[in-house]
């Protein structure tokens, strides 16, 4: 779990170069911030599986995991703003 | 609703309350959650509070909340724990923010589905009653009274003592709106949907308090009783009473003396 944590601080790192000080200060203190950290993680990974699936159900599941991804990174920006 | 209104706040939040608190958390706007969130959170409220926790899983919200079919697999298609995480986020937003006041908290805690609900921590640890200046109406004299449940305890079977009773609390809720309370009375069970309407107030007791009046009968006369509880703590804020025992049918105008010392006394403990 916690890699998975820091696999998304990471994936957060590289889309938003300009905030990293606020993401790790963030990280490092807000249990929560690092749950949803987790949770982007597993919805940018999810989106690539489904990307790439062969199954009928894939590129609607592909979709609906890009919004979560976006929706997701909604999520971490409020939670930034709660600094 | 039955009993006192101070019952309530024995333990944890009761069935009722957790209801309304979901229905005033999902209504309101500053709540991010997407449809399917609120239907999300509905559920597993609505399966808890039934004693249905144990249905909670990952398979079951994914096909009953976000439509998968009997082939959904929670490793290939994490979407309920990554909606679990999104939702334990926006619920500690609400509350941290705009619900801060919001006396029953619903929390899903992390490693499950199953919500926890609890009473609102206390700040300082203080359970007086808020000033009158930080709750209620505004009144001609431009302080602000807070809000009061008013309930009649007395037992109806006892007619005389019934009688005196309906005396008792119509003097005293002229006198507590005419010092510029806002007053309710509590409804009888058939009145569900003035209960529910009291059953919101409720979940904003930083501006209302329970006031449950009764009179008994006893051996040499009868007993006028009055307790005032803080529906934040459930402390009691004021309780007394005036005991008649010099004749059993005691004359209007004692009623009348006796909720005016009552008035004075729920008067005192809320507006100082």
């Amino acid at each position: 779990m916690e890699q998975a944590q820091k696999r998304g601080l990471t994936r957060l790192l590289l889309r938003w170069p300009e905030r990293r000080a606020q993401l790790r200060e963030k990280f490092a203190r807000d249990p929560g911030f690092a749950e949803l950290c987790e949770a982007y993680e597993a919805a940018c990974e999810a989106e690539a599986y489904w990307t790439k699936s062969t199954l009928p159900v894939g590129p609607a599941r592909a979709r609906e995991y890009d919004a979560l991804v976006s929706a997701t990174e909604q999520d971490i920006l409020i939670r930034l703003a709660l600094s | 609703m039955g009993g006192r209104i101070a019952r309530l706040h024995d333990g944890n939040p009761p069935p009722q309350l957790i209801l309304a608190a979901l229905e005033t958390l999902l209504a309101h706007e500053t709540l991010r959650l997407s449809e399917r969130n609120r239907r999300f959170l509905s559920f597993v409220v609505t399966q808890t509070v039934a004693g249905h926790s144990d249905r909670i899983k990952a398979y079951s919200i994914g096909v009953d909340v976000f439509g998968r079919d009997d082939s959904f697999d929670p490793g290939t298609d994490p979407i309920v724990r990554i909606e679990a995480t999104r939702l334990r986020s926006a619920l500690a937003t609400y509350y941290e923010t705009a619900g801060a006041s919001a006396p029953v908290r619903i929390a899903m805690p992390p490693g499950s589905y199953v919500p926890s609900f609890a009473w609102r921590p206390s700040g300082n640890g203080s359970t007086r009653p808020a000033s009158a200046a930080d709750t209620g109406r505004a009144t001609t004299t431009g302080t602000t009274l807070p809000t009061i449940i008013i309930k009649n305890l007395t037992d109806r079977a006892a007619r005389l003592a019934a009688t005196h009773g309906d005396l008792f609390i119509e003097t005293i809720m002229k006198r507590l709106v005419a010092a510029g309370f806002r007053l309710f009375a509590m409804p009888s069970a058939e009145r569900k949907a003035a209960a529910t309407a009291i059953s919101k107030l409720l979940l904003h007791p930083d501006e209302t308090y329970a006031l449950d009046i009764a009179v008994h009968p006893m051996s040499t006369g009868q007993r006028f009783s009055w307790c005032g509880t803080d529906l934040r703590s459930g402390e009691i804020i004021c309780s007394d009473f005036v005991d008649e025992a010099d004749r059993d049918a005691p004359c209007a105008n004692t009623i009348d003396m006796i909720a005016m010392q009552a008035v004075q006394s729920v008067s005192k403990a809320l507006a100082g």
